[in-house]
């Protein structure tokens, strides 16, 4: 096939850019592909310019989705992601916390017991 | 800020303005042509442009979205079908609520339409009179 290299780059831009659900990725890469390859069929001539120009950029493609969502649901998925943010500070902050009275726990606790060095005292001779 | 660029950024406004018109209608379309017919994106997007004398030139990328809104929506439903040995295709069929959505919504768009160019007419009117 065709400009395959080239292809292959297009689907993975469009895969990482889209912010959606795999199921519905994969759903768009299937038509996608299918709808190019009848493009080329139609237009063997074709460059990939042309089949960018027909079928839009990534970015291009990613914004017409965003823009089928509405407000309502925007605002849906930035609350799930400030309570995802909220949740992970919170884990964080506690599993800190317990690390931390944990460490001081076991400063406290440590055996206390003497210890006993001999003192030695070196006496050091100037050979001077 | 030179003549040139100044021109070249009007071009790019007036591209997107144009861009925003024929996002508006995006949705009315696809459903204008699934109501005479069941079809796969590349007719459709054959058949926008064939109609529109090439005027009408949507990337075809970016009618999928819609076309997954108003099936999640219930409007319209989609069938995979193989093609040849490997290929598939993805057929889509207006559904009735569909159908009276399409209705509804052609109504809005001469209302909308309507009134728009009715207030343009008006400013043409009075700027004969001047």
């Amino acid at each position: 096939m065709k400009h395959t290299k080239e292809l292959h780059d297009y689907y993975n831009k469009i895969s990482s850019l889209m912010p959606c659900n795999n199921k519905v990725k994969q759903r768009l890469l299937l038509e996608i592909k299918s709808n190019i390859e009848d493009f080329i069929y139609a237009n063997p001539e074709c460059s990939f310019q042309n089949i960018i120009e027909h079928f839009g950029s990534p970015q291009y493609i990613c914004d017409s989705y965003i823009e089928t969502i509405n407000s309502q649901e925007i605002r849906k998925k930035m609350n799930i992601s400030k309570i995802v943010k909220v949740v992970i500070v919170l884990i964080a902050t506690t599993v800190l916390f317990f690390i931390t009275i944990l460490f001081i726990d076991r400063q406290l606790n440590r055996p206390t017991e003497l210890i006993e060095s001999p003192v030695s005292i070196i006496e050091t001779e100037n050979i001077n | 800020m030179s003549f040139q660029q100044r021109k070249k950024e009007r071009r790019i406004l007036i591209i997107k303005a144009r861009d925003n018109f024929k996002k508006g209608s995006v949705e009315l379309i696809l459903l204008s042509l699934l109501v005479e017919n069941e079809l796969y994106g590349y007719q459709m997007a054959q058949l926008i442009s064939k109609r529109s004398d090439g005027e009408f030139n949507l990337p075809e990328g970016s009618m999928y979205p819609i076309l997954y809104k108003l099936e999640d929506n219930g409007y319209i439903s989609s069938e995979r079908k193989l093609v040849g040995k490997r290929m598939t295709r993805v057929y889509y069929r207006i559904e009735k609520s569909g159908k009276e959505y399409f209705n509804n919504l052609l109504d809005e768009y001469y209302k909308v339409t309507n009134s728009v160019i009715k207030i343009l007419k008006y400013n043409d009117k009075k700027m004969g009179e001047v």
